[in-house]
């Protein structure tokens, strides 16, 4: 459950940044999710549900913007999409593509009132 | 339309705000900060991570009595007890106990603090055992040199498929209990070719903590990743 750690992250970013918008609360937050993250967007949700208890966050909408993972071929440079990370290459068929998109978890926006 | 978003709302109070941060990117940066440290005092830390009970402890112990060309000081990470930390010092170096309580992984923020603790000494190799878990610890970057991830026979030969993202992680794969084989019908060849799908890069080393088969492998491995300045003010001086 490392979602846990990363739902109180969110919970603290959203907070400061109404506070230093000078909003009261916080209404919704926008996060995009890479597939390819590791991260378990149900267990960031029920994580959030959790940690946003008593802050200007509680109760806010959490609005998904997932990203599909993206790789590169070591051996022939080849962009393509990775579902998983034993997806081949579909070009030369090698195997262990460098991820090159779809990793990351952002906190892109809050919507304050 | 609303001014605000675009929404269909002829006005509403709540406004947008970007924010653009990257959440893994907190830990990201206290693991820069150890890894400055570690530089800095020419330390060559290494994390270790596996399932629960595949020897990572055993295997330290053995290693604490056998690499002698650096002190040795360990960080051990459980989510309860100090028991590992007890068997350590038993063996014979300083080590620093974490508990994370419900935390299922180390993270980089816990590490300063140990490595506070601990104070290693410059040009030390410092092992930290992390919460027996395949899944949370590949995520946390400490700050370290390489992540090991150990994998006992006793475990299935397709665990680096199941876990992949722990074995892309890994730059070294040590497969323990080897003495216990000749009682198993573990397939080290499917095993390694398992961690190789998720990691063509990955290095294998098998090894049992119990007989002692396979160290000098081990240790070697250990020196090469020593800092090579570290390496260069030992030959100089
Ligand atoms: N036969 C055999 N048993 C081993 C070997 N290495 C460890 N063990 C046994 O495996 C069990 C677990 O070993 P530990 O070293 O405590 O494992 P660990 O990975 O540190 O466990 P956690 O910290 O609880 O995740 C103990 O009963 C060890 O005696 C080995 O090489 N061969
Ligand atoms: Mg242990
Ligand atoms: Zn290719």
């Amino acid at each position: 459950m490392h979602e846990l750690t990363l739902a109180c992250d969110m919970v603290d970013i959203a907070c400061e940044t109404a506070t230093r918008e000078g909003a009261e609360r916080v209404e919704a937050i926008e996060l995009e999710i890479g597939l390819l993250s590791g991260v378990l967007a149900e267990a960031l949700i029920f994580g959030f549900a959790t940690a946003c208890r008593g802050t200007v966050a509680e109760g806010a909408g959490i609005e998904l913007f997932p990203e599909p993972g993206r790789g590169v071929c070591r051996q022939c440079g080849r962009i393509s999409s990775l579902e998983t990370f034993l997806t081949r290459c579909p070009e030369c068929g090698s195997p262990g593509l460098c991820v090159s998109g779809g990793d990351c978890l952002r906190l892109r926006a809050i919507r304050v009132s | 339309m609303c001014v605000d978003c675009g929404c269909d709302a002829e006005r509403h109070d709540s406004r947008r705000v970007e924010v653009r941060r990257d959440l893994l990117a907190a830990n990201d940066r206290l693991a820069a900060a150890n890894r400055l440290y570690f530089a800095e005092k020419a330390i060559l830390a290494l994390n270790l991570v596996s399932s629960p009970g595949s020897g990572k402890t055993s295997i330290l112990e053995r290693t604490v009595a056998a690499f002698d060309s650096r002190p040795v000081v360990v960080i051990e990470g459980d989510q309860q007890t100090g028991r590992d930390a007890e068997r350590i010092k038993a063996a014979g170096a300083a080590a620093v106990q974490i508990n994370t309580g419900s935390g299922c992984h180390l993270d980089a923020r816990m590490v300063a603090a140990a490595i506070s603790e601990l104070d290693p000494p410059a040009q030390s190799c410092l092992f930290i055992e992390n919460v027996g878990n395949l899944v949370c610890p590949a995520m946390f970057d400490l700050g370290e040199a390489a992540k090991v991830v150990i994998i006992s026979v006793t475990e299935g030969e397709d665990k680096p498929e199941k876990y992949p993202y722990m074995f892309r992680a890994a730059s070294l794969c040590l497969i323990n209990k080897i003495d216990l084989l000749p009682h198993l019908d573990f397939d080290l060849a499917a095993l390694k070719a398992s961690a190789l799908a998720v990691n063509p890069a990955m290095i294998f080393i098998g090894l049992s903590a119990r007989s002692g088969e396979g160290f000098s492998g081990w240790l070697e491995w250990i020196e090469a990743q020593c800092p090579v300045a570290a390496k260069a003010v030992r030959q100089g001086g």
